[in-house]
């Protein structure tokens, strides 16, 4: 009894050092984090309350008239629809591809060796800086001398090499297209890593059961990969929602009106450039605005895909 | 537990988002004005005259610059000597330049905020505007427009064209010195004109003509970059100054009931604004045309004509057809409107001395040592632009542009003043309904009503100030 209540007390008191470990390493991180993140993120909900240069140290307080203004602000809601658009059908678009390749790269007909240089192959836009992708699609697109009317000139498709895809209409799936290349790789490594975790013996046991490659994609890898996915989910609709730099690097000087998405919006009612708008105050209420859109994406996702946890 | 994981989550996602608005901006700048960055001549010496060797007043201490142009650009090799040169004239000054790039404004904010000191800084007028003068951080410059120009026996005003101070005072008071003079025209190449037997229009009719004859031989007339809305808004703004004339257009924002678009002259200069489209005379695919694939084409012999600034001469020198002739005409008369070719847009690039500059004086002596005849000629040599002082060559790539100021009979800001004095409006309400007006995408009727209705709206909010009376 009495060794049992020495070792006990030898826990207890390796357990309060411990404790008292913990904080000497998580201070400076708490501390770089709350003066880097959660203060500017506080004080952008107080800054969207101003009408505010940023030129001056202060603004005039005006309360919610700034989110007032929002609600009848037609561009506003035009970037925020080219905003969602980006986040749903770009979704779509990406995890659809994603998962196909996914299905045939785990479908035991690819060697270690291709399998790596394939996934190697689609991530690779993703090492490369966003602003140059832009530039090359800007120019695959050309009109005059892109790569894609070449393309189509070159097999004889008349009527396709003459369309200008960067035109009202096609310049927001254009640029969707380009967004689906640069991203799919990102997320079928995610979604590979997924599938190497799972244990082969499960694979090959539906072989044996005469499960066909569709049946196993759908009813073991799947269920599987759902905390992978949900995670990928979540992750793509912070990224679809802030996207940025793509439109802005896209057209030179001036991203075309079509594909300005609400974040484009913020960087221009706030640091102004040729307009020279600078309402700091208010591209903060749509900066907010972006923070709730993400707030709501993260919930509804997550029930959306709530499920029981598959173990194995 | 499941509320709290949320909860984190969020406010994780959301520092991260937010956070973005208070840092600088990490995606480089497209260039408004912008010169092909790094073109060869950065190799080149610049200015090789000696700087005029006068004792100036005594100047000490650190001038900190920052300026708008880039690293390898035309004005930053000349701005570069100049700084050598003044630092030579004035051994105890130390210039700290920072070649900033178009961001300078971005980047100023949060300097002048902090306190960091910032003497000197140069942009487009109307960025100044927007930034520094209307919110009272700009040194008045008055009592130096009498001060005695560097190395010369004249007032430091008389050595600046008549005019290029007025239009951009504050409170009456000069606060921002012009080097750099811009402006709009329409472009084309003379041996196109002289092979296809096409003169200069000087009325609206003529030019349609004009378009119409190219047209029947089945070439483009005019080239645009579509995608880029303050390029299309050349025509809304143009026909506007030739219709309804000088101040019309900042006049019609001006009014707080939106009536004066009601006036019969607007519905026609947004019906002008569709003529030539609706005609044809555009560049197949011009609506599509991501920035500088339309003046890439112009200046490849694809279309005659491209309405511009007076920057694209030297944006397309690279890529221009051998044995281009750059020549300019201004925007044609129209019949029955109100204004006249003679009126012409002056686009000015200059500095700004912040109010709260730790040298100013330092600054403003620099300003007269850049303003020196040598500099300016060099300026204009390399970057082929017109200068603001007086006797300052006229560069040859820009032939016609010395004559329309020397004629001209009026001035205006670039876009009427609109852009530069209501910003808002202008990005928010104008630039996206003349898009769609200029695209065919609405009717100039329901343009019209969209002008009165909005600018009715605009100026009815409480809050926030409309930038005109801010």
């Amino acid at each position: 009894v009495r060794l049992s209540a020495q070792r006990f007390l030898r826990e207890g008191q390796m357990r309060k050092e411990r404790k008292r470990l913990i904080i000497p390493f998580l201070l400076p991180a708490a501390i770089l984090y709350t003066v880097f993140f959660i203060y500017p993120t506080v004080d952008a909900l107080r800054m969207a309350t101003f009408d505010w240069s940023g030129f001056t140290p202060t603004g005039d307080f005006i309360g919610l008239a700034n989110f007032q203004e929002l609600l009848h602000d037609e561009v506003y809601w035009s970037t925020l629809k080219f905003t969602v658009m980006i986040l749903l059908a770009g979704g779509v678009m990406i995890f659809g591809m994603a998962f196909l390749f996914t299905a045939i790269l785990s479908s035991g007909m690819w060697g270690p060796f291709s399998k790596k240089v394939f996934r190697a192959i689609l991530f690779f836009p993703n090492v490369v800086a966003t602003v140059a992708l832009a530039t090359l699609w800007a120019f695959i697109y050309n009109r005059n001398f892109g790569l894609l009317n070449s393309f189509f000139e070159m097999i004889g498709i008349e009527k396709l090499s003459k369309v200008t895809w960067t035109g009202p209409g096609l310049i927001t799936w254009a640029v969707l297209i380009a967004m689906v290349w640069i991203y799919v790789g990102f997320y079928l490594v995610l979604l590979l890593a997924g599938v190497d975790k799972i244990s082969p013996e499960l694979f090959d046991a539906a072989k044996v059961e005469g499960a066909n490659q569709l049946q196993v994609f759908v009813n073991i890898t799947i269920p599987l990969l759902w905390d992978v996915l949900t995670v990928a989910v979540v992750f793509w609709g912070i990224t679809a929602i802030k996207q940025f730099e793509f439109m802005y690097a896209f057209a030179g000087i001036r991203p075309p009106r079509e594909i300005w998405t609400t974040a484009v919006y913020m960087y221009v009612l706030s640091f102004g450039k040729r307009d020279a708008v600078f309402r700091m105050g208010y591209g903060t209420a749509v900066a907010v605005t972006l923070l709730i859109l993400v707030a709501i994406f993260v919930v509804v996702a997550r029930r959306l895909m709530r499920r029981e946890v598959v173990q194995f | 537990m499941k509320v709290a994981r949320y909860i984190v989550m969020i406010l994780v996602v959301s520092s991260l988002l937010l956070s973005a608005c208070g840092g600088a901006p990490a995606t480089p700048a497209p260039e408004p004005t912008a010169k092909p960055a790094a073109e060869e001549p950065a190799a080149e010496e610049p200015v090789v005259e000696e700087p005029a060797a006068e004792a100036g007043p005594a100047l000490s201490g650190k001038l900190v610059y920052w300026a708008l142009w880039n690293e390898g650009e035309q004005e930053q090799v000349v701005f570069s000597q100049i700084v050598e040169d003044f630092e030579k004239a004035y051994p105890d000054v130390d210039v700290e330049v920072t070649w900033a790039g178009r961001e300078v404004l971005t980047k100023a904010r949060s300097a002048l905020m902090a306190g960091t000191q910032l003497d000197l800084v140069d942009q487009a007028a109307d960025e100044l505007n927007a930034a520094l003068m209307k919110n009272d951080l700009a040194l008045p410059l008055d009592d130096m427009l009498t001060e005695k120009a560097y190395g010369e026996d004249v007032a430091f005003q008389d050595v600046l064209l008549p005019g290029v101070l007025d239009p951009y005072k504050a409170n009456g008071k000069v606060v921002f010195v012009p080097y750099a003079l811009y402006t709009s025209a329409f472009w084309y190449d003379e041996n196109y004109f002289a092979d296809n037997g096409l003169t200069v229009p000087a009325t609206w009719d003529e030019l349609m003509a004009m378009c119409e004859t190219l047209k029947g031989q089945g070439k483009a007339c005019i080239a645009q970059d579509g995608t880029v809305d303050f390029y299309n808004a050349y025509y809304f703004y143009w026909l506007a100054e030739r219709v309804m004339g000088p101040g019309a257009f900042y006049a019609a924002v001006s009014d707080t009931t939106g009536q004066a678009w009601a006036d019969p002259g607007w519905l026609k200069v947004a019906q002008m604004v569709q003529e030539p489209v609706e005609k044809g005379y555009f560049m197949d695919g011009w609506d599509g045309n991501v920035w500088p694939a339309g003046q890439v084409a112009w200046a490849q012999g694809e279309a005659a004509i491209i309405l511009c600034g007076s920057w694209v001469p030297n944006e397309t020198s690279k890529m221009a057809l051998e044995g281009f002739k750059y020549r300019g005409f201004p925007f044609p008369e129209v019949a029955d409107g109100k204004g006249e070719i003679t009126e012409v847009e002056s686009y000015l690039i200059g500095w700004v001395i912040p109010k709260d500059a730790q040298n100013p004086a330092a600054a403003r002596e620099f300003i007269k040592f850049a303003m020196q005849k040598m500099y300016r000629d060099k300026h204009v040599e390399l970057a082929k632009t017109f200068s603001t002082r007086v006797g300052a060559m006229a560069p040859p790539e820009l032939p016609d542009m010395g004559g329309w100021f020397e004629t001209n009979t009026q001035l205006f800001k670039p876009y009427d003043g609109v852009q530069a004095d209501f910003p808002s409006w202008w990005t928010t309400i104008f630039l996206p309904e003349q898009d769609k007006l200029i695209k065919l995408q609405i009717t100039p009727e329901e343009f019209i009503a969209k002008m009165q209705a909005e600018t009715a709206e605009y100026w009815s909010k409480p809050t926030p100030t409309p930038e005109a009376v801010r």
